[in-house]
C-alpha cells in the first residue's frame, strides 16, 4: 500500500471503533488526520493518543448533522491543513426495533447521523477535492442495507447511502473524485464483549466463516480504496463481512 | 504477500501480466502458467528482470491430467501453494447467427473448464494449510453483451462457483473472490483511438482501464489484508457498473 505522505484526511466519528482505527492507520502512512466526532471527551482523547505517536492531528467536535457545525469543521480543517483529500464518513449509530415500536425520533436520528450527514460532509468537502484534481470519499455502509427485520430506521439510511454512494460517484468521476462504499457485516466493538455468550453464539451460527471481523479489516478495506492506485474503482459496494452478504436467513 | 507462493493462471495475457509484475513487486514467489508457450516466456521474461523469484510452465490446460501434474510438481518443489489467480479470459465475438453448440462448449471449456481444474487441484492444499486466496477474474460484461453471449454466460458462471467455494471453504481459512474488470484496453481487446476517446466519454471517470488497476485490485485480495472479505465482487469498471442494476 503506497504511502499518503501530504494528504489530508477527515473521518467522522473517529474518536471510536473502526474510525478510529482507519485514522490511526492513515496517520501511520503519514496522512494528516481530522479527527470528528460528538463526543468532546472521546475527541481530546483520541486527538492527545495521536500527538504522543507525532502524528499532525486536529480534533474537531461537530455534530455531521447539522450544516453550519460541518462548514466550520471543514473550514477549520483546512485552514490548519490547507486542503483536504479524504473524507470517510464513518459516523453512525442505530435506533433498533419492530415497526411497530419506532418513534419518529428513532427514524430521524438513524436517518440524519447515517444519512443526512454523510451528505453535508461530501458537500462541504468536494469542491476541496476538485480544486486539488481529484480526491477520494469512502462511505461505511453496512451489509444490514439489504434489509434486517427490526433495524427499519438503520438499512433504510444505509441503503440510502449506498444511493449516495453511487450517484456522487456519477457526478464527481470526471473530477478525480472516486466514492465508494464499505459494507462491514459483524465487527468487533466493546458492545460484542459484553453479550451473553448464548446471543455471541447465535450470530456466530449465522456467519459463514464462524467469527466476526475486526477494527482491521475495515481500515484495510478503506486504505484499498484510498490509494492512487485505485483511481478505476468507484461507484462499488463492497461487503467485509466474512461471506455474511452470500447467506440467506 | 511476501514468501507466499502464487499460482497466476492465464499470465501470458495482458491482465495476467500485470498482475505477475504486481505480485512480484510485493515479495510473492510466482509460478506464471499459462497454454501459450511464447506469449508466457515474454511475459516471464519482464517479470524476471525485475527481480522477482518466478518460473514458467507451459500447461495444456484443457487437459485435466495436466494440470494436476502441474500442481503436484509445484506444491512438492515449494512445500506451500498460497495464492490461485484465475485470468484466463476469452472472447469470441461470435453473433448468434453464426452460433452452434461447438462455439458454445469451446468457450466454456476455454473460459471455465480451468478455473474449475486449477482450483480443484489447489484447494486440498490450501485446506491442509489451513490457508488461501483464490482470485477470479470476470468481467462486467457478464451482464450481457451483443455477439459475446458464450462469454457471458461463462463469466456468469464464475458467481456461482466463486460463492459457493467460498461458502464451503469460508471456515478453512481461504477465501474465494471475484474481480469484474469493466472496459480495459489490453493487448487482446485492441481499440483504435477514435474507439478509445469514445469508451473513455462514457465512463464516469473518462477514461479506460488498465490492466494495472485490476492487478492493484488483485494484490488486495490475495494479501493477508483481506481475511474477512469471501465471495465478493470487486468490480473496477470507472463506475460503469452503476449504470446497471444487479451489480451492488
Ligand atoms: N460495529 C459493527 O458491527 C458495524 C457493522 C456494520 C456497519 N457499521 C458501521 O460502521 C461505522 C462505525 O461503527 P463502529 O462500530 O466503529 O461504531 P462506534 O459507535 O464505535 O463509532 C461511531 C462513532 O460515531 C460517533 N457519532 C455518532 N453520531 C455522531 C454525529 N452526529 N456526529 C459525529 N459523530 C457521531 C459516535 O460518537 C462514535 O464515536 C458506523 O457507521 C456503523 O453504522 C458497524
Amino acid at each position: 500500500m503506497a504511502g499518503l505522505q501530504g494528504k489530508v484526511a477527515l473521518i467522522t466519528g473517529s474518536a471510536s471503533g473502526m474510525g478510529k482505527k482507519t485514522a490511526q492507520r492513515l496517520a501511520e502512512r503519514g496522512a494528516k488526520i481530522v479527527i470528528n466526532d460528538i463526543v468532546s471527551e472521546k475527541v481530546d482523547q483520541t486527538v492527545q493518543e495521536f500527538s504522543a505517536q507525532g502524528f499532525e492531528v486536529m480534533g474537531v467536535v461537530a455534530d455531521i448533522c447539522k450544516t453550519s457545525a460541518v462548514q466550520e469543521m471543514v473550514k477549520s480543517a483546512v485552514e490548519r491543513f490547507g486542503s483536504l483529500d479524504i473524507l470517510v464518513n464513518n459516523a453512525g449509530m442505530e435506533r433498533a426495533g419492530a415497526l411497530r415500536n419506532l418513534s419518529e425520533q428513532d427514524w430521524d436520528l438513524t436517518v440524519n447521523v447515517n444519512l443526512k450527514g454523510a451528505f453535508l460532509c461530501s458537500q462541504a468537502v468536494h469542491g476541496h477535492m476538485i480544486e486539488k484534481g481529484g480526491g477520494r470519499i469512502v462511505n461505511i455502509a453496512s451489509r444490514a442495507w439489504l434489509g434486517g427485520a427490526g433495524q427499519a430506521p438503520y438499512s433504510s439510511a444505509k441503503a440510502g447511502l449506498v444511493g449516495l454512494t453511487r450517484t456522487l460517484a456519477l457526478e464527481l468521476g470526471r473530477k478525480g473524485v472516486t466514492v465508494n462504499c464499505i459494507a462491514p457485516g459483524l465487527i468487533h466493538t466493546p458492545m460484542w464483549d459484553e453479550l451473553p455468550e448464548k446471543n455471541r453464539n447465535g450470530f456466530l451460527a449465522k456467519q459463514p466463516m464462524g467469527k466476526i471481523g475486526e477494527d482491521e479489516d475495515i481500515a484495510n478495506a478503506v486504505l484499498f480504496f484510498l490509494d492512487d492506485e485505485a483511481s478505476f474503482i468507484t461507484g462499488q459496494v463492497f461487503y467485509v463481512c466474512g461471506g455474511r452478504s452470500l447467506f440467506a436467513g | 504477500m511476501k514468501d507466499r507462493t502464487a499460482l497466476i493462471v492465464g499470465a501470458a495475457n495482458d491482465i495476467g501480466g500485470a498482475i505477475s509484475v504486481k505480485f512480484a513487486g510485493r515479495g510473492a514467489r510466482l509460478v506464471l502458467i499459462d497454454s501459450d508457450q511464447q506469449k508466457l516466456e515474454k511475459v516471464f521474461a519482464k517479470v524476471a528482470a525485475a527481480g522477482a523469484k518466478a518460473e514458467c510452465i507451459a500447461v495444456d490446460w484443457a487437459n485435466s491430467a495436466a494440470v494436476t501434474s502441474a500442481v503436484d510438481t509445484i506444491v512438492k518443489k515449494y512445500g506451500a501453494l498460497d495464492i490461485l489467480v484465475n485470468a484466463i479470459d476469452q472472447r469470441d465475438g461470435v453473433p448468434i447467427t453464426e452460433g452452434t453448440v461447438e462455439t458454445w462448449e469451446r468457450s466454456l471449456k476455454e473460459n471455465i473448464t480451468p478455473l474449475v481444474s486449477f482450483s480443484l487441484n489447489v484447494i486440498p492444499v490450501m485446506r491442509n494449510q489451513k490457508y488461501g486466496r483464490i482470485v477470479n477474474i470476470g468481467s462486467l460484461e457478464y451482464l450481457g453483451t451483443p455477439k459475446q453471449a458464450n462469454y457471458s454466460a461463462a463469466k456468469s458462471a464464475i458467481f456461482g462457483l466463486t460463492r459457493s467455494f467460498a461458502l464451503e471453504l469460508a471456515k478453512d481459512g481461504i477465501t474465494v473472490n471475484q474481480i469484474l474488470k469493466g472496459d480495459v484496453k489490453t493487448a487482446e481487446c485492441p481499440l483504435s483511438p477514435e474507439e478509445e476517446e469514445k469508451g473513455a466519454a462514457q465512463l464516469p471517470v473518462q477514461r479506460l482501464g488498465k490492466p494495472e488497476d485490476i492487478a492493484y485490485a488483485a494484490a488486495y485480495l490475495a494479501s493477508g489484508l483481506s481475511g474477512y472479505v469471501t465471495g465478493q465482487n470487486l468490480i473496477v469498471c470507472g463506475g460503469k457498473s452503476i449504470y446497471s442494476s444487479m451489480s451492488a
